[in-house]
């Protein structure tokens, strides 16, 4: 080994370094700061004046005590469970059976799968909102707009992923081990709920935590399959009041919540995952990452 | 267009073949769109709007049709228990009219709240909202009214009406002897601007105050305009001298969509529809507003400066005034309550709720804008803002229009917001 | 090397016997059921409505009518759309604005991500870690949050032009957020780095080390290694992470409309935005989101093709 045992590669220069820290900075400092904001003492969310949790709570325009805020973060949480519960039970049961489809199906199942993955979720959000409103057919007649129409565009948005996730494990585990739990006499359909269900569950949690996260942030088929006023998330309500509307530090605090909500889903999916695979060694940190990411 | 021919012999055959080979989903959304399009009917498409009802203005007013199978409830009848699905313009209606209707009546009230109107249309009529009773603005009507999607009133339940309500909406241009609806609330569309930030500029020294987003130098990327389709186009043609702001000839459209050109290459005008609070911020100085809006930025503007400055301008001749309706859904569950809502709507209270609220006119008697003022239930300073008897009375209305007008009010619209 | 290993012998416990048949006839189709239905319903029907919106018409009571059987499709609307989208046309400005954000915005993405990621993934040493975490929080954390926090750094009164004019690059606050294509464009690259970045770096950490001792032991200099090896083994990957902020870059419209609001940085994605929730015009909003989807599918074959084709040279 010719090459310095801690940097791999080519050495470049260290302004390189001072660059991606640098992009590290501009990436993390403003996210930083609107989240410091919400602890600001006056009204404004562009100069410091200040630290007060008034914003927080306390004061009848405080984000948990005003109704529009709590309004908001119940609807999501609500949207988000939902989605959650339906996109991780269908994504699992798809994952299973895909990876048993052979034949001509295979092609044309992976490439549906696949739709809402590539798809702009303008479109999808479109799409969606177009056939509620012109079909008048069930299933399309008893979804309505709101609650209804946003969990099944989010759950349609989600489930692709939660399959690419649990697809991944099943291939890493390979029929072998739900074949020997069959040759040591297990009935298939016990085997395959003691064996594979056991096994997938890291990935099925993953899946649910993923899915939640998604739902949380998901703004664009949400907005778009809305109703009213009664079915505003967090980022539909942030979207609307971050250039005009109600802008108090509130509105911070509310993106805060939004934040944190959702990296302590990702963290403790990531967490679960190799806590329930510590004794496999599975892929590294990185391809890790993006198995969560992709 | 093939349009009579879709209607008959093409839409029979299709049918048939669809039910043969059994599609429903198709077949069923056929039958929808065929009884979508019955309501039409042969006649001048230049004077008649959806469901060929003539199109309605201040001078000409217009019965809208009734219908056998769309009758008004019957009198006499107890209202139902609700709650009462009260569907209208977020942040108009005070929670004061929503509890005091609760104590008085003893119905649940359950509001919700459109953005604007253009976005609870669509939602209406494809049926996902279910709504009592709607804030309707009065381009939309005969939409409504053709498509059958709302019901007459039965004025036996509106006893303030009658009491109540202006002589000149007794009988109402867009709706005479109100079959379908009763008032709304009024207010007015012109300029507001902070006079801190723009101390040089009064509208008094120029012969056309809507020329001031052409003239004003300094004023790029501080200027604000209604992101709707007939308060954007309507006063840009009121800029160029049109006085009609229905106007559907090509060549004011064109002038218009020109001027609004001209306005993105010189100010990079923003759309929107929060006028109130960039207002309020300062991040405008200049915008098309409605006069509620200086009203609403008191709320929202900074302590360090004082409410003075916000400044509204509309003329008294041929001011744009905008008003809306209540009108009550067809398959309402509450319809007798709905009237209630309706009678509560035009009674003082309610009125000095609204003007104090959100700074909007409604149309009963010693509530007009120099009443509101003398007894001090408003502001001196926000006299401009609040639409006066003489704008209300010369003053140029949004109305509705035919299908070929609208389309060419869209295309305009949508050249503006493309920038081209 | 060791993960592979371990991979691989669970792998290896794979029985000959096919797994499907112990299983009763039709198991597997009930299973999926749910799963297919519900693709079938929210995905491939609404993907079929959008046509027939496009291909519809609009009726007399100002409602647009879809037009479900596939005979009496009126193309009239899409071909208006198409001719709106030639210079002159309507949605000119808008397909120009798209085209060079987007393009402004990817560039902006590989001079900024392809080093960021290069460094993370072969240099950063000890680093590694700490970075990798460092670029899955913004990752995670909501765009239109990290939107809103530019919003209060660039407002009149942030921070941003309170440093500028500080130290005496600008004499007075400059309107950031009043209508400026850069800003557009600088925010677009901002908010899509994150998803650019990740599965960049994932496939540039798949580069195998060896490759580059080996270019240098041939005596090219560090430069040389960099154009002749790790470049062209860059392209795929640049590629793949090209197409994952293509996608959902062609139908933004909330960044523009909060960065600017001006119809001068309209995008085509709120034109179909606005247009397709309602109205007379909702064929037109189909029609572009139609036209939209059919270039994405265009663009996405062309990349399928060529990445087939790469990893059928290089064997991986």
């Amino acid at each position: 080994m010719t090459t310095d045992s801690k940097r791999k590669g080519i050495r470049l220069p260290r302004p390189l370094a001072i660059f991606v820290w640098a992009y590290m900075v501009w990436n993390l400092l403003p996210v930083v700061a609107a989240m410091a904001f919400s602890f600001n003492a006056t009204r404004s969310r562009s100069q410091w004046q200040g630290f007060s949790t008034q914003w927080w709570s306390g004061t009848p325009l405080s984000l948990f005590d005003n109704e529009e805020y709590t309004a908001a973060l119940k609807h999501s949480l609500e949207l988000a469970a939902m989605t959650t519960v339906i996109s991780t039970v269908l994504g699992t049961l798809l994952a299973l059976v895909v990876t048993r489809i052979r034949g001509v199906a295979k092609r044309p199942v992976n490439f549906i799968l696949m739709i809402p993955i590539v798809t702009p979720e303008l479109i999808l959000a479109v799409g969606l909102y177009l056939s509620l409103t012109f079909i008048t057919v069930w299933p399309f007649s008893v979804v309505e707009l709101g609650t209804p129409a946003q969990v099944v565009g989010q759950v349609t948005y989600t489930v692709g992923f939660v399959v690419v996730i649990i697809r991944g494990r099943i291939a890493v585990l390979g029929d072998g081990l739900e074949a020997a739990a069959r040759d040591l006499g297990a009935g298939p359909i016990a085997a395959l709920v003691l064996v594979l269900f056991r096994l997938l569950m890291p990935a099925v949690l993953v899946g649910a935590m993923i899915s939640f996260a998604f739902s949380i942030d998901n703004f664009v088929i949400t907005q778009y399959l809305s109703s009213d006023s009664s079915t505003v998330s967090i980022p539909m309500y942030l979207y609307t009041n971050a250039r005009g509307g109600n802008t108090t530090p509130a509105l911070n605090a509310l993106a805060t919540v939004l934040v944190v909500t959702t990296l302590l889903a990702v963290a403790l999916a990531s967490l679960l995952y190799r806590w329930a695979t510590r004794r496999e060694s599975v892929a590294s940190d990185v391809t890790g990452t993006v198995a969560l990411s992709a | 267009m093939n349009r009579a021919r879709r209607g008959t012999t093409a839409g029979l055959s299709r049918r048939a073949l669809l039910q043969g080979i059994g599609f429903g989903a198709g077949a069923l959304a056929l039958s929808a769109c065929a009884s979508r399009t019955e309501g039409s009917s042969a006649g001048n498409s230049a004077t008649q709007g959806p469901g060929g009802i003539e199109l309605a203005r201040p001078g000409s007013p217009v019965s809208l049709p009734l219908y056998d199978d769309n009758q008004a409830i019957k009198s006499g009848l107890n209202p139902e228990s609700g709650p009462l699905n009260v569907y209208c313009w977020t942040g108009t209606i005070p929670k004061k009219t929503f509890t005091s209707f609760e104590e008085k009546y003893g119905v649940e009230v359950r509001p919700t709240f459109y953005g604007a109107p253009d976005e609870a249309l669509p939602k209406i009529l494809a049926g996902s909202i279910n709504f009592d009773v709607y804030e309707c603005s009065m381009e939309q009507l005969p939409i409504f009214v053709a498509n059958k999607v709302i019901q007459p009133v039965n004025h036996s339940y509106l006893t303030s009406y009658k009491s109540n309500v202006w002589d000149s909406l007794q009988s109402p241009w867009y709706d005479a002897d109100a079959s379908y609806t009763t008032p709304g609330s009024y207010w007015n569309t012109g300029i507001a601007w902070r006079e801190d930030l723009l101390p040089d500029w009064d509208p008094a020294s120029m012969d056309n105050p809507y020329d001031v987003f052409w003239e004003l130098d300094g004023i790029a990327g501080k200027v604000q305009w209604y992101d709707y389709v007939r308060d954007g186009l309507g006063m840009m043609m009121m800029r160029n001298g049109v006085s009609d702001i229905n106007s559907t000839d090509q060549a004011d459209l064109d002038a218009a969509v020109d001027a609004f050109r001209e306005l993105i290459d010189r100010t990079r005008v923003r759309l929107g529809t929060d006028a109130y609070q960039t207002l309020a911020q300062g991040t405008n100085w200049i915008e098309q507003a409605w006069g509620a809006d200086i009203y609403f930025a008191e709320f929202y503007i900074p302590k360090e400066v004082d409410p003075k400055v916000l400044k509204f301008w509309a003329p008294d001749e041929g001011a744009i005034v905008t008003s809306d309706t209540w009108v009550i859904s067809r398959k309402a569950k509450n319809p007798v309550a709905a009237h209630l809502w309706m009678n509560h709507l035009l009674e003082r209270e309610h009125a000095v709720n609204m003007v104090q609220y959100s700074g909007l006119i409604t149309p009963i008697e010693g509530m007009e804008t120099e009443n509101v003022i003398a007894e001090g239930l408003m502001s001196e300073r926000l006299n401009t803002a609040l639409p006066s008897r003489q704008q209300i009375e010369n003053g140029v209305y949004h109305a509705p229009l035919s299908k070929e007008g609208e389309t060419a009010w869209q295309n305009a619209w949508l050249a503006v917001k493309s920038n081209a | 090397m060791a993960e592979r290993l371990a991979g691989r012998e669970v792998k290896r416990l794979r029985s000959r016997r096919d797994p499907d048949s112990a299983y009763p006839r039709g198991f597997w189709h009930a299973l999926g059921a749910p799963g297919f239905a519900w693709f079938a319903f929210w995905v491939l029907v609404p993907a079929y409505t959008i046509v027939a919106v496009s291909m519809g018409y609009v009726s007399d009571s100002m409602l647009p009518v879809p037009e479900w059987d596939p005979r009496y499709w009126n193309l009239e609307t899409l071909r208006m759309v198409l001719g709106e989208m030639a210079p002159g046309g309507v949605f000119a400005k808008v397909v120009t604005n798209t085209v060079t954000y987007v393009a402004g915005a990817m560039v902006l993405c590989v001079l900024v991500g392809y080093p960021v990621a290069y460094y993370i993934a072969k240099q950063a040493g000890r680093w590694k870690v700490l970075l990798i975490v460092l670029l899955t929080i913004p990752f995670w954390t909501s765009y239109l949050m990290r939107m809103l926090a530019w919003i209060g750094l660039l407002a009149t009164d942030g921070y941003v032009n309170r440093l500028l004019m500080g130290v005496g690059i600008l004499d007075g606050p400059y309107g950031w957020l009043e209508g400026q294509s850069f800003v557009v464009v600088i925010s677009l690259a901002y908010g899509y780095l994150p998803y650019f970045i990740l599965p960049l770096l994932a496939s540039l950490d798949r580069i195998d080390d060896r490759l580059i001792d080996a270019a240098k032991d041939l005596g090219l200099g560090k430069a040389g290694a960099f154009f002749k090896v790790i470049l062209p083994l860059s392209k795929m990957p640049l590629i793949a992470a090209c197409t994952v902020i293509l996608l959902p870059m062609c139908g933004d419209f909330y960044t523009t409309t909060l960065m600017s609001g001006s119809p001068a940085t309209a995008m085509i994605g709120n034109q179909i935005q606005v247009l397709a929730q309602g109205g007379p015009q909702q064929n037109v909003g189909a029609s572009l989101a139609l036209l939209l989807q059919l270039t994405l599918i265009l663009l996405l074959s062309f990349y399928l093709y060529a990445s087939s084709k790469s990893n059928k040279a290089v064997p991986a």
